[in-house]
Order: C-alpha cells, then sequence, then structure tokens
C-alpha cells in the first residue's frame, strides 16, 4: 500500500536530530496502543459522532473516494495522495475536530495545560510579589541576613534560581509527558489531511 | 534598561586619549564583518520562508543565541550595569523583570506560536480568525512597538557611538544615527532574516565572551570574594549601606515605588508581545526546536544579567559611582571605564585594548538589535498590513507540509488543499515574491522614517521609549495572543477591541504623564498638561487591554468559531500542518 510506504519517514528525514518519526510513533503505539487511536478516516459529515476508535490501526484504513471528480489525473484508487491533496478545506476542518476530541490529543492538551496554568500563576505571582515588596515592605527588604546580604538581594538571587528551575521543570515536563504523543499524532494527523 | 539610554551627554569620558583610535578601528572591523555576512548568506535564497524565516533551519543552539543578541540591546549591557553602578540594588531589580519575562516566553507562548504561525504575530490570529482588520489591528501594533523600540535603539546609539568614540559634537551623533540607520537597511534589504540572524548570533558570542573576560579579570581581582566586591563598592559610591538597598532611585515617593510596579509589569509580559522576539521562532523547524532555543536564550540572558549585576558593582568598586556619574549621567560608560581599569588603567595597553574591545561589542550590539528591530518592523508591514489587509488577497491555505518533505511520489500533486488549479498556484507564488519586495520596501521606508525621527529627537530625552515599547507590547499584543491560543470563544472582534483597548490607552496615557510635559526632564519640559501621574503606563493598560478583548467577546454578536479553534489547537500544541 502506498500510504503505509510514505506514511511519515519521508517528512522526518529533515529532524534526524531528534527523535525519529517513525520510531516514535511506533513506540508510542506500542506503549499506548489507546493513544493513537484518533480516527484515520475523516468524518463526511459533521454530525457524526467520531469518538476515540478502539481499534488501533490508524493509518490503514482507505479513504473512501469522496472528490474524485476534483483530481482528473489522478485515479482515487491507484493514487489516493492526489486525491487527498484536492479536498476542499470542509474535510480538513473535520480531521482537526476529530484530533481535538480523540482521546490522544485530550491527554497532550491536558498534561501540558495541567503544567503551565499553575505553574506561570505561581511564578508572576512570585515575581509580583517581590517587586510589590519594594514598594509596600521596603524595611522587611532591608533587613540583613548574611554579611553585606539582605533580604532584597536574596530574594533577588531567588528569582535568577527559580527561573532557572522552572526552565528545567517545564522542559522536563514536556519532554516525558507530551513530546512523544504529540509527534505521534502530527503525523497521524498529517497522514489524514493527505 | 529605559533610564539607561538618556541621551543628555555631560563631557566626554574622562580618560582621553589613543584609546579612541583602536575603537574606531575595531569598529570597522565589525562594520566589514557584518557587512560580509550579509553578503554571503543574502545569496542563499530569496524566497518567502527565506526573507522572513531565514529557511526555518537553524538549530536550537543557533537561534538560542539570536534570541539572546535580539533581546539584550546595548542598553542592557550597559545600561544596566550602569544603572547598578549608579543605584546598585535597584539597577538589580531591572535584570530580574528582564529575565523573569522569558518563562512566559517559553511556556505560554514559543512552541504554540511556532506551531501555529508562519512569519509574524498576527498569522497566528489569522489562523482562527480570518478577518482583514484583525490583521491589520495586529500588524498595526507590532509596527507601532518595532518603531517605538527603534527610536529608542537609535537615539541611544547615536549619544553612545559618539561618547565612545570620545567625540561629544552634534555632527558626530547626526552621522552615527545617519550610518547606523543605513547599516540595517542594508542588513535588511540584501540578507533578510538570514544574515539578521548571524549576525545575531556574532553579537551575542561576542557579548558574552566580552562578559565573561571582564567578570573573570573582575573576580580575579576581588580572589573572588564576591562580598568583598559588595562592600567595596558599597564603600565607593557614595551612598554606603543604602547602595544595597532598594530604594535609592525608586524610593523617593510612593508614585516612584508605584512607577517601578508598573514598570515590572510591563517587561514581565511585554517581551512575549515583543514581534522581533516571536519571528525568531520561525527560523527553526519545529516546537522542539523553539523550546530548546528559548531554553538556550533563558542560560544565556540569565548568565548575562548575573555578570551585568557583578560588573556594575565592580564599576563602583573600581571606578566610583561619582567618575561614572562624570563620564554619562545615565552610567552608560561604566562598562567600558572599568574595562580600562580592570586592563591596568588609563595609558597602559591592556586597558586601551580591553577598552577599545568592549566599545566595539557594544557597537555591534547596536547594530545588531537595530536591524532585527527594522526586519520585524517591515514584515509586520508587508506580510500583515499589506498583503493580509490592504490587498485582501484571498489567504492561501498553506501546505501541510514544506514541499522539500513531500515524498517524490507524492510532490507531483498540489500541496495545498484550499487551491484550485496549479494557474492560482502559480499567481499565489508571485504574489508572494511581490510580497518580499513589499517587505524589502518597507525596510527602507522604516529605516529611513527611523533616522528622520532620531535625528529630530536627538536632543529630546526619549528613555521612556523603551518601557513603552515593553508596555504597548504588554498591553496590545500579550493579550490578543494569549486569547487566541487558549480561549476557544475569543471572536474578530474581541480580538480587534483588544489590540486597540491595550494600544490607545498606553498611547494616551504616555501622551499625558510626567515624560511628556510637566517636568525639568520630559520631551517638552516648558509646558504641562498631564494629569497622569506615572512615567509607565503598563499597570493601567496591560489589564485594560485583557479587559478590552474579554468585553468584545462577550459582546461580539457573531458566535466564536469553533472549528477554527480546533485546527489552532490542534497545530499549536501537536505540530501537526505547521509551516
Amino acid at each position: 500500500m502506498p500510504q503505509q510506504q510514505t506514511s511519515s519517514p519521508g517528512q522526518g528525514q529533515r529532524f534526524d536530530w531528534w527523535a525519529a518519526p517513525a520510531a516514535a510513533t511506533d513506540a508510542d503505539r506500542s506503549t499506548a496502543p489507546g493513544r493513537s487511536a484518533v480516527p484515520a478516516q475523516p468524518v463526511p459529515t459533521r454530525t457524526v459522532q467520531q469518538a476515540p476508535v478502539q481499534a488501533a490501526q490508524p493509518v490503514a484504513v482507505e479513504r473512501p473516494p469522496v472528490r474524485a471528480a476534483a483530481a482528473p489525473l489522478a485515479e482515487p484508487a491507484v493514487e489516493p495522495a492526489a486525491a487527498r491533496a484536492l479536498v476542499p478545506a470542509t474535510d480538513s476542518t473535520e480531521v482537526y475536530r476529530a484530533v481535538q476530541r480523540s482521546e490522544a490529543f485530550q491527554d497532550i492538551r491536558r498534561s501540558y495545560r495541567a503544567f503551565v496554568f499553575p505553574t506561570s500563576g505561581a511564578f508572576l505571582g512570585w515575581y509580583l510579589l517581590y517587586v510589590a515588596a519594594q514598594a509596600a515592605a521596603p524595611g522587611l527588604m532591608r533587613s540583613q541576613v548574611a554579611g553585606p546580604l539582605n533580604v532584597a538581594w536574596l530574594l533577588g538571587l531567588l528569582q535568577f534560581a527559580t527561573t532557572f528551575l522552572l526552565t528545567w521543570l517545564y522542559a522536563r515536563n514536556a519532554r516525558t509527558k507530551r513530546d512523544r504523543a504529540a509527534l505521534g499524532l502530527r503525523w497521524d494527523t498529517q497522514d489524514q489531511l493527505r | 534598561m529605559t533610564t539607561a539610554m538618556t541621551t543628555a551627554t555631560p563631557p566626554p569620558v574622562a580618560p582621553t586619549g589613543d584609546h579612541h583610535d583602536l575603537a574606531i578601528v575595531l569598529f570597522a572591523v565589525i562594520v566589514l564583518v557584518t557587512l560580509t555576512i550579509t553578503l554571503w548568506v543574502g545569496r542563499q535564497g530569496s524566497a518567502t520562508e527565506d526573507f522572513y524565516a531565514g529557511g526555518r533551519d537553524f538549530t536550537p543552539l543557533q537561534n538560542g543565541f539570536a534570541l539572546s543578541g535580539d533581546y539584550l540591546s546595548a542598553a542592557s549591557f550597559l545600561g544596566v550595569a550602569g544603572l547598578i553602578a549608579l543605584y546598585g540594588y535597584d539597577g538589580v531589580l531591572y535584570s530580574i523583570g528582564f529575565l523573569v519575562a522569558w518563562l512566559v516566553v517559553l511556556m505560554l507562548v514559543a512552541e504554540l506560536v511556532r506551531n501555529a504561525g508562519r512569519y509574524t504575530l498576527a498569522d497566528v490570529l489569522a489562523l482562527r480568525l480570518r478577518r482583514r482588520k484583525v490583521r491589520a489591528a495586529a500588524g498595526g501594533a507590532s509596527v507601532v512597538v518595532t518603531l517605538l523600540y527603534l527610536v529608542a535603539q537609535m537615539v541611544g546609539a547615536g549619544s553612545l557611538v559618539a561618547l565612545l568614540l570620545g567625540t561629544n559634537s552634534a555632527t558626530a551623533r547626526t552621522w552615527t544615527i545617519i550610518a547606523v540607520g543605513g547599516l540595517m537597511i542594508v542588513y535588511v534589504t540584501i540578507g533578510g532574516m538570514r544574515a539578521t540572524t548571524w549576525i545575531q548570533i556574532v553579537k551575542a558570542f561576542l557579548l558574552i565572551a566580552g562578559s565573561v573576560l571582564l567578570t573573570v579579570l573582575l573576580l580575579v581581582r576581588f580572589h573572588g570574594d564576591v562580598g568583598e566586591l559588595m562592600r567595596q563598592a558599597a564603600q565607593h559610591s557614595g551612598a554606603g549601606p543604602r547602595y544595597l538597598e532598594p530604594g535609592l532611585k525608586y524610593g523617593a515617593t510612593f508614585t516612584s515605588r508605584l512607577d517601578f510596579f508598573s514598570l515590572g509589569l510591563a517587561l514581565v509580559l511585554g517581551t512575549a508581545g515583543l514581534p522581533h522576539i516571536l519571528s525568531r521562532f520561525y527560523t527553526v523547524p519545529t516546537a522542539r526546536a523553539a523550546r530548546r532555543s528559548t531554553m538556550w536564550a533563558i542560560g544565556l540572558v540569565g548568565g548575562f544579567y548575573l555578570m551585568a549585576i557583578a560588573l556594575g558593582l565592580g564599576a563602583t568598586a573600581l571606578v566610583g559611582s561619582s567618575e561614572v556619574r562624570h563620564a554619562n549621567s545615565a552610567g552608560n560608560t561604566a562598562v567600558p571605564l572599568l574595562a580600562l581599569v580592570l586592563g591596568g588603567g588609563n595609558g597602559s595597553t591592556g586597558g586601551v585594548v580591553l577598552f577599545a574591545l568592549i566599545s566595539a561589542i557594544a557597537f555591534a550590539t547596536i547594530l545588531a538589535v537595530v536591524a532585527g528591530l527594522t526586519l520585524a518592523s517591515s514584515a509586520a508591514f508587508a506580510h500583515d498590513i499589506w498583503a493580509g489587509a490592504w490587498r485582501g488577497r484571498t489567504r492561501r491555505r498553506r501546505p501541510f507540509l514544506r514541499r522539500g518533505a513531500v515524498p517524490a511520489s507524492r510532490s507531483a500533486a498540489p500541496a495545498s488543499g484550499g487551491v484550485d488549479s496549479t494557474g492560482s498556484e502559480q499567481s499565489a507564488e508571485a504574489s508572494e515574491r511581490q510580497e518580499v519586495w513589499v517587505a524589502r520596501f518597507a525596510a527602507v521606508g522604516i529605516g529611513a522614517a527611523a533616522i528622520a525621527i532620531s535625528l529630530y529627537a536627538q536632543q529630546l530625552n526619549v528613555a521612556f521609549l523603551v518601557g513603552l515599547a515593553f508596555a504597548v507590547a504588554a498591553s496590545s499584543n500579550l493579550p490578543v495572543l494569549l486569547y487566541s491560543l487558549f480561549w476557544s470563544r475569543f471572536t474578530a472582534r474581541g480580538a480587534v477591541w483588544s489590540v486597540y483597548g491595550g494600544l490607545v490607552p498606553a498611547i494616551v496615557l504616555v501622551v499625558f504623564s510626567p515624560v511628556v510635559s510637566g517636568t525639568k526632564a520630559a520631551l517638552f519640559p516648558g509646558v504641562d498638561f498631564h494629569w497622569f501621574p506615572l512615567e509607565n503606563p503598563g499597570l493601567v493598560s496591560i489589564p485594560l487591554g485583557f479587559l478590552a478583548g474579554w468585553i468584545g467577546t462577550i459582546t461580539s454578536p457573531e458566535p466564536a468559531d469553533t472549528d477554527r479553534f480546533a485546527e489552532l489547537e490542534v497545530r499549536a500544541l501537536t505540530g501537526a500542518g505547521a509551516a
């Protein structure tokens, strides 16, 4: 099948300095079969509810030759890719909606927001508190801690430390929690869009 | 940073002499190297993607250096260290705001913008809100932000370069502004994003290397005893222990402390809305690369500011606050003066070489930052205002894959879903070529406008402009960006209201603030029509920007387009279909 030959390694060649896409998708599928259960077949109408399909066979489903007329030089049965490239935008909208509803995407979104929203609130609050303290409690900020260091310097250096720490934590969270799943979903989605 | 670029220039650097000759030679070398880069790199491609995004094939490390190069202007190299030299702890406060801002960029903006956009900030909005007026508003705000920043940098550059060259004549300043402006136009029009990025990388490397060199020399001088450095700095500051406490600059009244809070808010939220920073994320291939380049930038910027704190303290300890203030009232020459002392003092070969080296790095910094700003500004004009809004071409659905990445068996098919025939594909490519030419002309026009405004404004105190640029970016660009990325019910009206609801109050409040009238240091010292007490409008205008976007959305007659939001969200988080 042409699809399986060309599904994703082609694009992966550009990014060989990070995870090889084919390997990543495979690994993702093998470790978490439910995750990549994005409906491979674009939903023809908006009313059809496309819940995450339990069958983990995302790429293998042949797409119905919906817009064969629009592709005069490509017969859908022979070259589905060409037909796919010419389908109008409404279909890609359905693909995006279906992916958005899928469990795999919801997982990615949840893990992103669950980390980023509380953390952003925390560091913005901590920074604004620190700046506000200069205006509100100058006496406290002046009190000596050790040697020439006072509370203000200590908190300032702590701001540097927390910034570096949060950068590292965010990168670790992204790397372990969502990078692989997002990459798998990217190729799956792009396969459907073509 | 803001007050650092004060243009009031008292008598030139105290130690005059041959160290300026070597500086001139090194300045010439910098110009030669950057021009060579531009001509060399500029030949590598002239497609739209090359001009706006440098071909999207920079590595995270390269882009991390370029990001910090774009961000660390001469104002932060010389200005923050100078502020620390003059005001001690209150100068440190600045650097922290500039650094923490990067967490907003890293967590909320970098990856999503990389995936959802193409060349500019407005691309992200246009993905879900396909309205010309949305594009026009966002593009216009981007032009305003970059132009404010640009004028501040160029006026500062005029006085700074004159200062480093040891002259104080108005002619020298004028020609410096014209030369800097002319160079930046050449970089951008010939080299586009690729050359600009390489100039940033070279400059950032020089800047970091120079700072490391000075910091190491300084720490060797104090035998690694930072406590002793702080004590000596306090001793030579003229303020005693108060030098190390908050309040030396911003402690006088409650208003001035509130003003600093307002500036702090603008700094921490404004970075994520700066167009020249956002467009950097399109120069790497993936969102993951965007994240990693932001991490590099955080490391470099954080390390740089830690060194700037040490250098500021060192300048006070070894040169003395009064000497620094005598050379330049804003402290801009603190670091070069420190270099002179660390090299062995005035007249010694080491001192001369080090002074010239640091001056040349500051000059490279100025050139790189103005080039980045001009490019972002011309991209916003050509891509958003001209092509997106004014010409009003129907937005072409972009290819889901880059053409080079399409496997051979499929490359025969048109890569995009919305193009009807190969004919319109060709005309779309023609119009993209046209757009790049418009961007080049826009760079010339914007550069010329910046030169003209800077020449007119060079006698004025424009130090507030950088703070204002951050405030406008935080009030008009950030709310609309965050709403677009995270709020499913956001509408076109909300977007337009959000942009103007932040932009207009920010500008109006500054016009009626003490920086424009009513004080001795104001833009128009002779008249007084100010009623807004703060110098920085961020405290009021940033909440107004968010509020306007919210009100615009809930009063919107049309519902939000959830299909578009689905596309934006899937693209932003997975990278599916990203350019």
